[in-house]
């Protein structure tokens, strides 16, 4: 008789592969342009911005007499923002540690890492989505309000944005030598939902990143530039679930400018990691380990005439 | 084993003898409200309301004051005219309710369906038929009658040519931030121009604001990213320092109109003024408590009201 594996098949039939597989991690494109502030410790929870308002030009000659001209006021707007705590936490017992193969700690950080970053984005998004300037998508064709995204629309946005001087976030790539590259234009930073890829890519004048004369400083979660927009795409973009004329879903595309929106955290807690080995607090027997992390932050339109939500359906 | 409660916000307001909510910032367990203008002057009309966990929508405990000051333990009954709690720390919108029939061109309009939101719930309507110039807006229900209608109570459709002859709707909880982004109903041409707002907006005297109308379609282009500070407040208007007194007239389009594409006007926050903190940008999921009219005291009276919560477990 021949000796096969199901005569005798090996005592261990299973091998635990170290190296572990990757874990969804959205791309954090809401907070990558917001302005960092931080709040000092024992200074209340609301942190006051302000601005001063322009002055009005003087182009009246003064004339041979010379008296004073009328007086001007100096007013300024002030702008609160008020910081909010956040935390979350794992309870991992000694056993799980002690059995599994793989370090469970080790995930545990990782995770918790991408937890908290996922946090202050969703945050960032929310805040963009329910207290920013709106202006619908109205040159596609697709019969909804508001319609698909076109090149008019992006310009729209850009012609808004310009009329209130709002500033580029960055700079003209220069055209190059490099074949089947183009220039892309100084631009605005527009930040939405990788659902958006198709109608983008279909928007006249649309340049994939693969096509700038430069990759120096073009981030991953780039798609490429419509006009004067660069667009940043996440799997967490803003969708407001049904809300079009005809009861589509409304994909959020946020425009931002320069300074135009902040993201203030508390001194001395943001970001922190937490660890209470086996042993610590309510456990006499040394059986549970906690791991968690907290913040204290909020994110704030600092100038709501430099960020635009242009709202677009699918075409 | 006792759980005593802690306060957790407090106010006054002056009645217009209309039912409204009174944002709070997390849900309670206890809520009391008295009128301060008929306490003690033997009145007939209720002088204290009050709401515990548990108790069903429109309920209350109230003590009503009779000729000489006497006080008479009454009630209003479940679905009455009393206290509703909202909890809307859930920011996922609601299903789709395609079961609505019609909206009237009224102010306020009228949404015949047999499947009711409750008061105080924000509902976007979607697939107005005839009135596609609100399809996709938000409006506060502030009536209900079940199984036949509720009232969009900040709708302005008197203006409107005809009436919706479809209303579906979603249940959307506010979105996570204060102050928001409020959809405009109208705006008046005046000295102070009065905006409305299709919900109820939370702005305060103090705030500054951004008017939005970059849609010509809505008429008083004017006024298209002017920015006021608020000098009073209802509900759902806001009164501001901006003088449009000169500018056109502001009308929504028609439905045709509209429905070929428009951005809808909207009015956001943009800072305040330096002596108030109380507008300061927060996350804060809307919890708060609809007062119905028999709760909420007669036109002018001055109400005094506390909100109550388990702080902690002894």
């Amino acid at each position: 008789m021949t000796t096969t594996t199901t005569v005798l098949p090996p005592p261990v039939q299973q091998k635990f592969s170290a190296k572990l597989l990757s874990t969804l991690q959205a791309r954090l494109i809401h907070s990558m342009v917001a302005m960092p502030y931080e709040m000092e410790e024992r200074s209340g929870d609301i942190l006051r911005m302000r601005r001063y308002t322009r002055l009005n030009t003087a182009p009246v000659p003064l004339g041979p007499a010379m008296n004073n001209p009328p007086v001007q006021t100096l007013d300024a707007v002030d702008i609160d923002a008020r910081i909010d705590w956040y935390a979350t936490y794992v309870i991992i017992t000694k056993q799980v540690t002690l059995i599994n193969q793989d370090p469970v700690l080790n995930s545990t950080a990782q995770r918790l890492g991408q937890s908290l970053r996922e946090t202050e984005d969703q945050l960032v998004r929310d805040m963009l989505a329910g207290t920013a300037s709106v202006l619908n998508c109205v040159n596609g064709v697709n019969g909804d309000n508001p319609t698909e995204i076109t090149r008019a629309d992006v310009d729209a946005v850009v012609a808004t944005l310009q009329g209130n001087d709002g500033e580029f976030i960055s700079t003209v790539i220069e055209g190059q030598d490099k074949f089947g590259t183009g220039p892309v234009r100084d631009s605005y930073f527009a930040m939405c939902h990788t659902d958006m890829i198709g109608q983008i890519e279909g928007a006249n004048g649309f340049i994939n990143k693969a096509q700038y004369p430069n990759q120096t400083n073009v981030s991953p979660s780039e798609w490429g530039s419509v006009g004067n927009g660069r667009f940043f795409l996440s799997s967490r973009g803003s969708v407001t679930v049904g809300g079009s004329l005809l009861g589509a879903d409304i994909y959020n595309i946020f425009f931002a400018a320069q300074e135009s929106y902040a993201m203030i955290k508390q001194n001395g807690v943001s970001a922190k990691f937490i660890y209470h080995p086996p042993g610590y607090g309510d456990d006499p027997c040394e059986l549970r380990q906690t791991a968690g992390w907290r913040m204290a932050q909020v994110p704030r339109i600092t100038n709501d005439a430099w960020i635009i939500n242009l709202r677009a359906t699918l075409g | 084993m006792s759980t005593p409660m802690a306060l957790i916000a407090q106010g006054s307001f002056v009645s217009d003898a209309a039912a409204r909510l009174i944002e709070l910032p997390s849900t309670v367990d206890y809520f009391v409200i008295r009128n301060r203008s008929t306490w003690g002057t033997a009145p007939t009309a209720v002088v204290e309301s009050t709401w515990y966990r548990g108790y069903a929508a429109g309920q209350a405990t109230t003590l009503t004051e009779g000729g000489g000051s006497a006080l008479t333990a009454t009630a209003i009954a479940a679905g009455g005219a009393g206290f509703t709690e909202i909890d809307r720390t859930n920011i996922a919108p609601g299903a789709l309710v395609a079961t609505g029939t019609a909206i009237t061109n009224a102010t306020p309009g009228v949404v015949a369906d047999a499947t009711s939101p409750t008061v105080g719930d924000v509902v976007r309507m979607l697939n107005t038929t005839a009135m596609l110039q609100i399809a996709g807006l938000e409006f506060t229900v502030t009536a209900v009658t079940p199984g036949v209608n509720f009232t969009l109570g900040y709708m302005v459709g008197a203006g409107y040519a005809a009436a919706a002859t479809n209303a579906d709707y979603r249940i959307i909880p506010n979105s996570r931030y204060f102050p928001r982004r409020a959809w405009i109903q109208n705006i008046t041409a005046a000295a102070a121009a009065v905006v409305s707002t299709s919900t109820a907006h939370g702005y305060a005297v103090g705030s500054r604001i951004t008017v939005n109308n970059p849609d010509a379609n809505f008429g008083m282009p004017e006024i298209d990213g002017l920015t006021g500070t608020v000098t009073a407040v209802t509900a759902n208007t806001i009164t501001t320092d901006i003088n449009s007194a000169a500018f056109t007239a502001f009308a929504y389009p028609t439905s045709a109109v509209a429905a070929a594409g428009v951005t809808h006007p909207h009015v956001v926050p943009f800072g305040e003024v330096s002596t108030i903190l109380t507008e300061a940008t927060d996350n804060t999921p809307l919890s708060g408590m609809w007062l119905d009219t028999g709760v909420v005291g007669a036109n002018t009276n001055v109400m005094d009201w506390q909100a109550f919560g388990r702080g902690y477990t002894i």
